[in-house]
């Protein structure tokens, strides 16, 4: 074999491994929501969904903080006034864009998004988060800071 | 003829590049394709919560219509019901499910919103609501409640089957469409044979809201430092359950500025508890854990005589249980300031209770220790019985007191409380004390997990 011989070899490979890729990449369905035991409002079942999107790995206050902030932009007037209309807002969260939203939320995002839910709120009315180490936007360092909790710097 | 040496390699490389580059674009194909169903899929999902959130209102709000009796809170109902149902109409049409299937649902909402608003026309205009009006509406209720049903149905079953939306347009087969044996359009036939649903309603006891008051904080005291809010949480939580404490991020609004501390229990060696203690003062503002209990071994009675006397101790006194919920084992209750017998409202103060030995594990007392002061609200100019008389007679009232609300404008209001019931569904109806004016109607909704302490 010479040199030109290898070269189509690693081609056919390499077209087989992006061909075997995409093949496993569409068994990777993302899976469904089931509902929360004994949970029975879906409003606490979708703030849960984005709390564990967004926030997985994050300390509890954390969590809790980024349900509060749906809440408190649902009660702002800058932003929809339902929270599905919140959460499902073009670009609004990261976790809705890429359907990681579809991920079933662990017990400590429903306890989270319910003790956002009856009024418990770490970021202190803060309406934005960003992660300071990933953020590109100088409008969003622009905002006043609340409090910084895990990766996430709350704002308004 | 053999091909040259120089020629063999053409063909195969040829067809690995192309193959590649074909690879690539449908791979690229694909990734678009996937955003696309997301999106849409959100779209579907977002549409169908707020269909189901706006026919919640719509029940709702005809419920309370039929405990009211006064004209201005009818407008306002109705106009908040045509409102609703327009919405509710939108976000039906946004649903991938075959008109023919929403046809009667999709009328039904139409028709509630051209009468809503037909009878807030009349009701502007001084004409009351008649009796045969009071029926049509009676009977638009009864749908109202069956279409709710319907829908928590159907989304709790989309929920167990684990099929989304997006599932439910790529199922979607043109000849079986008509007949389909899919849980939407099927569920949704179901609705429109059926006429026309099932109560849903944040409902965390009456005022709950957290609402921003503009203005000084009533929180007043010297500058505190960052040991001594440590100290100050420590011994809030109480000394014997604290295994370690660490200072963690300080927070500021503007209104209300704290250091935070992170204490580790010996109930929750792993995860901390988040106690926030102004900069001002040194009031413990939020305690915030995530601990779940297994046993629950207090009942409701003794936690919230638990709860109260946590709150004697921390020098919050004279506070009313108003709504109690149990969730993992944990108890939240919601205390409002009374005075002299009034309960007012806007101080509240939530306590976590664990159901098992009684520690607390969540307090939030922020909106009191903004909020307050003494009130000294005076004798209303209307007497209770004078009250109690422009209450409309479908309401059996079971209990009354004063109550000092806060409302939308972020006042408050000196009112009469009424708690009654009517065809099933429980009311609590506020009469401004002074005016007799309808401030404000609550539904409450009973939840497996939550009831209301009064």
């Amino acid at each position: 074999m010479n040199q030109k011989q290898k070269l189509a070899v690693c081609f056919l490979l390499l077209s087989i491994y992006v061909c075997a890729g995409m093949v496993l990449e569409s068994f990777r369905e993302e899976k469904p929501a089931v509902s929360g035991k004994g949970d029975n409002s879906n409003d606490v079942y979708l703030l849960a969904q984005v709390v564990h999107g967004e926030a997985r790995g994050e300390p509890y206050i954390g969590k809790v903080a980024v349900a509060a902030v749906i809440l408190n932009r649902v009660k702002s007037p800058k932003f929809p006034n339902t929270i599905a209309g919140v959460v499902y807002q073009p670009h609004a969260f990261t976790c809705v864009t890429d359907g990681q939203i579809n991920l079933t939320p662990d017990s400590e995002s429903i306890r989270a998004a319910r003790d956002a839910m009856n009024g418990w709120d770490p970021s202190y009315g803060a309406i934005y988060y960003f992660n300071p180490a990933t953020s590109t936007s100088a409008w969003i360092w622009s905002r006043t800071t609340h409090i910084t909790i895990g990766k996430h710097r709350f704002a308004t | 003829m053999t091909v040259p040496i120089k020629e063999k390699w053409i063909l195969p490389v040829g067809l690995a590049v192309a193959l590649t580059v074909t690879g690539v674009w449908g791979f690229s194909q694909y990734r678009m394709n996937q955003q696309y169903r997301i999106h849409m899929e959100n779209i579907y999902q977002k549409s169908f919560y707020e269909l189901v959130g706006n026919v919640g209102s719509v029940e709702s709000s005809l419920d309370k219509l039929m405990v009211s009796d006064d004209g201005n809170q009818h407008g306002k109902l109705l106009s908040e019901i045509s409102r609703q149902a327009d919405a509710a109409q939108t976000d039906l049409g946004q649903l991938p499910v075959s008109h023919v299937a929403l046809d009667k649902t999709s009328k039904y909402l139409n028709q509630l919103s051209d009468y809503s608003y037909y009878l807030v026309q009349k009701v502007s205009d001084g004409t009351p609501i008649s009796a045969e009006e009071m029926k049509n509406l009676k009977a638009l209720r009864e749908n109202a409640a069956r279409l709710n049903q319907d829908l928590s149905e159907l989304n709790r079953e989309a929920m167990e089957k684990k099929s989304g939306w997006g599932q439910f347009i790529r199922n979607r087969n043109p000849d079986f469409y008509k007949v389909s044996d899919d849980l939407y359009t099927k569920q949704f036939t179901e609705i429109q044979k059926t006429g026309i649903n099932y109560p849903r309603l944040i409902y965390d006891g009456p005022f709950t809201e957290t609402s921003e008051r503009a203005g000084d904080s009533a929180l007043k005291g010297a500058a505190i430092t960052q040991e001594q809010a440590k100290a100050i949480a420590v011994s809030f939580v109480g000394k014997a359950r604290v295994s370690r404490v660490k200072n963690t991020s300080d927070s500021s609004n503007g209104l209300l500025d704290t250091w935070g501390v992170n204490i580790w229990t010996r109930e929750d060696p792993k995860s901390p508890a988040y106690v926030a203690v102004s900069k001002k003062g040194g009031k413990v503002v939020t305690m915030i854990s995530s601990h779940t209990s297994g046993s629950a071994g207090l009942s409701i009675n003794e936690a919230t005589k638990r709860a109260k006397k946590f709150l004697d101790e921390n020098g919050y006194h004279g506070m009313v249980p108003t709504y109690q919920q149990d969730f993992d084992g944990t108890s939240t209750i919601n205390f409002a300031y009374a005075e002299k017998g009034t309960i007012v409202y806007p101080d509240l103060i939530k306590v976590k209770i664990g159901l098992d030995d009684g520690k607390i594990f969540g307090f939030e007392a922020g909106n009191y220790l903004i909020a307050h002061k003494a009130r000294n609200p005076g004798q209303p100019k209307l007497t209770m019985e004078e009250a109690r008389k422009r209450i409309h007679p479908n309401l059996r009232i079971t209990s009354s007191r004063t109550a000092i609300i806060p409302t939308e404008s972020k006042s408050e209001r000196f009112c009469y409380e009424f708690k009654g019931e009517y065809g099933g569904n429980r009311f609590i109806v506020y009469l401004d004390a002074n005016t007799g004016e309808e401030a404000d109607i609550l539904q409450i909704i009973d939840t497996k997990n939550g009831s209301l302490t009064m």
